[in-house]
């Protein structure tokens, strides 16, 4: 087969099962970029070349490996000029003193136990032809490493920008980025020359490069984002000078000896921080370079990663000594440092976790190792595990350290609306007010959802909380809008237009009530489950519309959120009825239907205009069906003035869903619980005729039960019972 | 700014002259005391001072050796097969270098060792020891030991410049 077709085949196994592992590495909260590299050793002779080696030869023969070589080089410069691009200054603002103080000694500690390290591995996985000192250089180069793009993007998964944990952690791995690559590229100059003496050269032609860079090259690149100010837009020709540039500032650092990436990066770096601009050269050029290229640089990584060479119980020993120095260097580094500086145990821990991530940052300093011949194929499969286990270890123990449920109290910049929120939980059952979880997709579209969890909400009898809910789900892990910067100026304009929303609800008491959240996640439906939780509501009310353009039936989201949310769940289907006033509950007895009714009556105690019919419909001589045990009684609880507002109707009807239609033209809202005799499935996953979704004519509530219908209206009736009692 | 006064400059100053010290006195015993192995080429032509027992004729090997410093993996390949993928690579020697001695064994298809392509598949694996004295230049003498037969028999490896080496520069 022509080399081309077969690099292009490779190409595209790549990027699909890259795309697939980072997937699953996603579902498990994971980085997406470890199971990337993950995908890309299994590429490799670790499993590919292990279990189909014939296949794997075939695929990727050693003539395909320099194309490969090339594509992913490609793709490090402009992955690398993309790190720069996004190392904002304004990182930098945060605990100053305290994060150099820690930056530095995170990387001293590691440091010098890798120093100490290669002692004892150099005679065993190194050979005569690297020195002694350009061995420990880089085995203390690669055990300081912090991934600042990996760490950046778990730190904005978690929602901790705004905490001081986040501010200090990304200040440190910025200090630690930068100190980094200065002692990589001391550790190629001394690689390449033998000696610190003869690398001084390369090292004062390195600083002069920087000089230049940071003066002239700035002067220049002002110049460019002043025009962009001007114009209001990248065009093609600039957008082809500034990757002109990126590619010749590689070149030349190439050619003073240390290596392509740090041009790249420093042009990166010099770029001046104009939002827009920044924003625009990121998207544009991040989208080709993540999607296409990164994964090539994992696959050629991987090919070059062999598991398999650790055969030994002993080599596994030394494997697990390197893994123990990196964890321990940095963690302790980390820990003592931020500890002096005043940081708290909890605190200081976190951030030693946090400071372990290593992710691609290593892999890019692993490879440029290999390629020296400075590293062993042994030893880099060593540090490739211990990439993968310290930026693995990162999320679970940072929750472990530091519960996402304690984040919200330490936020730099505490919202007043969030206090209360917080001194709510240890209060008794009746006291506690009555919660709604409301995610809201769009703003715009989505005021009758909010008035409809208003109108369940709010009594005069029990406090209550409406939570609008606007998460915003991150789509890549390198993805611009990922970045802390950009993550928090799109957090502020969706809490804008959430306030907005809020500020147009009628009667305008409501709006007291709301309690808005604003955060990032990576999966929706689980972090709303889990805010769900934290603030212990009683219902999530969710919008759904109907895609104008497909026949799509409830799901997706939605469908997800029905299924795994641990409470009772609405779905509201809004057919712009304004009025709630004729409420009608089709009623078969199941416990979900049961749902419908309480919440059917809790409106009605909320709104003393409000009027339910309840629709019971049999077939031909069918016994109609009784009110559960637990819904008897709450209806026996109900004040008079409740009751004469109900009408209970029994139909005789083959097709249920048939006389719900009918019935549902003659009011405001219809509240139906997830029962096949409304046509909807329980996990209405679009597998099933979500029927009256799509026919009913009022708007429609569909309700899924998980909890006790009981906690949605007994502190109410306690609280009447208690105003007759007096 | 505060992080700049005299304190924190002297911990700065005193906490890297410290790891540069330690980072000196490490790397000048490293440098002077330490020792790492040899780097040994990764393709070798066997020639056998006589045809191996198990084997109608003789005929030459070709062993492709991968080290990670004192430890080797190698793969024994008949010498007309030298087009192998790297990938695909499933070493099926292992071992290591000891006082100068490289030491490998493992287990080898007889059809590898006979040189007899033709013959269908045989999946009998014969158990090998190799054992190579390492020069810095030149030829290297060894023996070679199979199916742990008290019978050894003498070789000489010859070092052969593969395509892979002129293909993977130094190109960082």
């Amino acid at each position: 087969m022509q080399t081309v077709i077969l690099v292009l085949v490779e190409v595209l196994i790549v990027i699909g099962l890259s795309r697939l592992v980072g997937l699953a590495f996603r579902w498990i909260n994971q980085p997406l970029v470890i199971g990337e590299i993950v995908a890309g050793i299994m590429l490799g002779p670790s499993l590919f070349g292990l279990v189909a080696p014939g296949l794997a030869s075939t695929l990727f023969p050693p003539e395909t490996i320099p194309f490969l070589n090339v594509l992913s080089q490609v793709g490090l410069i402009f992955f690398m000029f993309l790190i720069g691009l996004e190392l904002n200054p304004k990182y930098l603002s945060g605990n100053l003193e305290v994060a150099i103080l820690t930056s530095h000694v995170s990387i001293l500690v590691p440091f010098s136990l890798g120093t100490l390290l290669a002692v004892l591995l150099y005679p065993l996985v190194s050979n005569a032809s690297v020195s002694f000192t350009a061995f420990a250089l880089f085995l203390g180069a690669a055990m300081s490493i912090t991934a600042f793009p990996v760490l950046a993007r778990i730190i904005t998964e978690n929602n901790l920008q705004k905490t001081r944990l986040g501010t200090l952690a990304l200040t440190c791995a910025a200090v630690d980025d930068v100190t980094a690559w200065c002692l990589l590229a001391v550790a190629i100059a001394v690689a390449h020359t033998g000696s610190f003496v003869k690398a001084i050269p390369t090292i004062l032609y390195s600083l002069i490069y920087i000089g230049f860079m940071m003066t002239v090259g700035r002067i220049f690149l002002k110049r460019l984002a002043n025009y962009y100010r001007r114009t209001g837009r990248l065009s093609q020709l600039v957008l082809a000078l500034i990757y002109m540039g990126v590619v010749a500032s590689a070149l030349i650092t190439e050619l003073i000896g240390i290596h392509l990436i740090f041009g790249a990066f420093l042009l990166g770096a010099a770029m001046p921080k104009n939002a827009g601009l920044v924003r625009e050269l990121a998207i544009k050029t991040e989208d080709f370079v993540l999607i296409f290229l990164l994964p090539v640089f994992f696959a050629y990584s991987g090919l070059r990663t062999e598991i398999g060479l650790l055969n030994k119980p002993e080599l596994w020993a030394l494997c697990l000594a390197v893994l123990a120095v990196a964890i321990i260097g940095k963690y302790v580094g980390t820990y003592v440092a931020a500890r002096v500086s005043g940081i708290d145990k909890r605190e200081a821990s976190a951030l030693g976790w946090l400071m372990n991530t290593r992710g691609l940052t290593e892999l890019i300093v692993l490879n440029i190792g290999l390629s020296l011949g400075v590293i062993s194929p042994l030893l880099f499969t060593m540090l490739v595990i211990m990439a993968l286990v310290t930026t693995f270890m990162t999320s679970p123990l940072l929750e472990l350290t530091y519960p996402k449920k304690l984040i919200k109290l330490d936020v730099v910049e505490q919202e007043p609306e969030e206090k209360e929120t917080s001194t709510s939980g240890g209060e008794d059952f009746y006291n506690r007010p009555y919660g709604i979880l409301v995610p809201v997709a769009n703003p715009n579209s989505q005021k009758g959802l909010m008035e409809l969890a208003v109108a369940i909400a709010i009594n005069y009898r029990q406090p209550a909380v409406v939570y609008p809910l606007s998460l915003i789900e991150l789509q890549e892990d390198y993805g611009f809008e990922s970045t802390p910067q950009e993550a928090d100026r799109v957090i502020t304009q969706r809490r804008q237009q959430l306030e907005e929303l809020i500020s147009r609800l009628e009667p305008s008491e409501a709006r007291s009530y709301m309690h808005p959240i604003v955060c990032t996640s990576s999966n929706v439906a689980r972090e709303t489950a889990r805010i769900a939780l934290l603030e212990q509501a009683n219902l999530i009310l969710v919008g759904w519309h109907r895609p104008a353009f497909s026949k799509n039936r409830l799901g997706g989201r939605v469908g997800q959120i029905l299924t795994n949310a641990p409470v009772d769940v609405a779905v509201f289907i809004d057919r712009g009825q304004e009025r709630l006033e004729r409420l009608l509950v089709p009623y078969s007895a199941n416990i979900h239907d049961d749902l419908a009714m309480i919440l059917a009556l809790r409106l009605l105690i909320n709104r003393d205009t409000c009027r339910l019919q309840v629709l019971q419909v049999v077939a031909e001589n069918q016994v109609r069906n009784e009110l559960s045990y637990e819904l008897h009684n709450v209806m026996e609880q109900l004040p008079q003035s409740v009751r004469d507002r109900i009408d209970i109707k029994i139909v005789e009807a083959i097709e249920p869903i048939q006389a719900v239609v009918a019935a549902s033209e003659a009011v405001d809202l219809t509240i139906a619980g997830t029962s096949r005799a409304w046509g909807i499935e329980r996990q209405t996953l679009g597998r099933y005729t979500d029927q009256l979704a799509i026919e009913c004519r009022s708007s429609l509530l569909i309700t899924r039960r998980h909890s006790q219908i009981s906690s949605h209206i007994t502190s109410i009736l306690a609280n009447d019972k208690l105003e007759i009692i007096n | 700014m505060s992080h700049f006064n005299l304190k924190s400059l002297t911990f700065y100053a005193v906490a890297i002259s410290s790891v540069l010290l330690l980072f000196k006195v490490v790397t000048a015993y490293g440098e002077s005391s330490l020792k790492a192995p040899l780097e040994i080429d990764s393709n070798y032509r066997l020639m056998l001072s006589e045809k191996l027992p198990i084997c109608d004729k003789s005929g030459f090997l070709l062993l492709n050796l991968q080290q990670s410093g004192i430890y080797l993996n190698g793969l024994l390949v008949p010498d007309n097969s030298i087009k192998t993928s790297k990938v695909s690579k499933k070493s099926s020697l292992m071992g290591k270098i000891k006082n100068q001695q490289l030491n490998l064994s493992g287990t080898i298809q007889k059809h590898i060792l006979c040189n007899t392509p033709n013959v269908p598949k045989q999946t009998n694996l014969i158990p090998v020891k190799l054992q190579i004295q390492l020069v810095k230049k030149g030829d290297l003498i060894g023996k070679i030991n199979v199916s742990d037969n008290s019978k050894t028999i003498g070789l000489t490896a010859i070092p052969q410049k593969t395509k892979e080496k002129s293909e993977e520069p130094k190109n960082h």
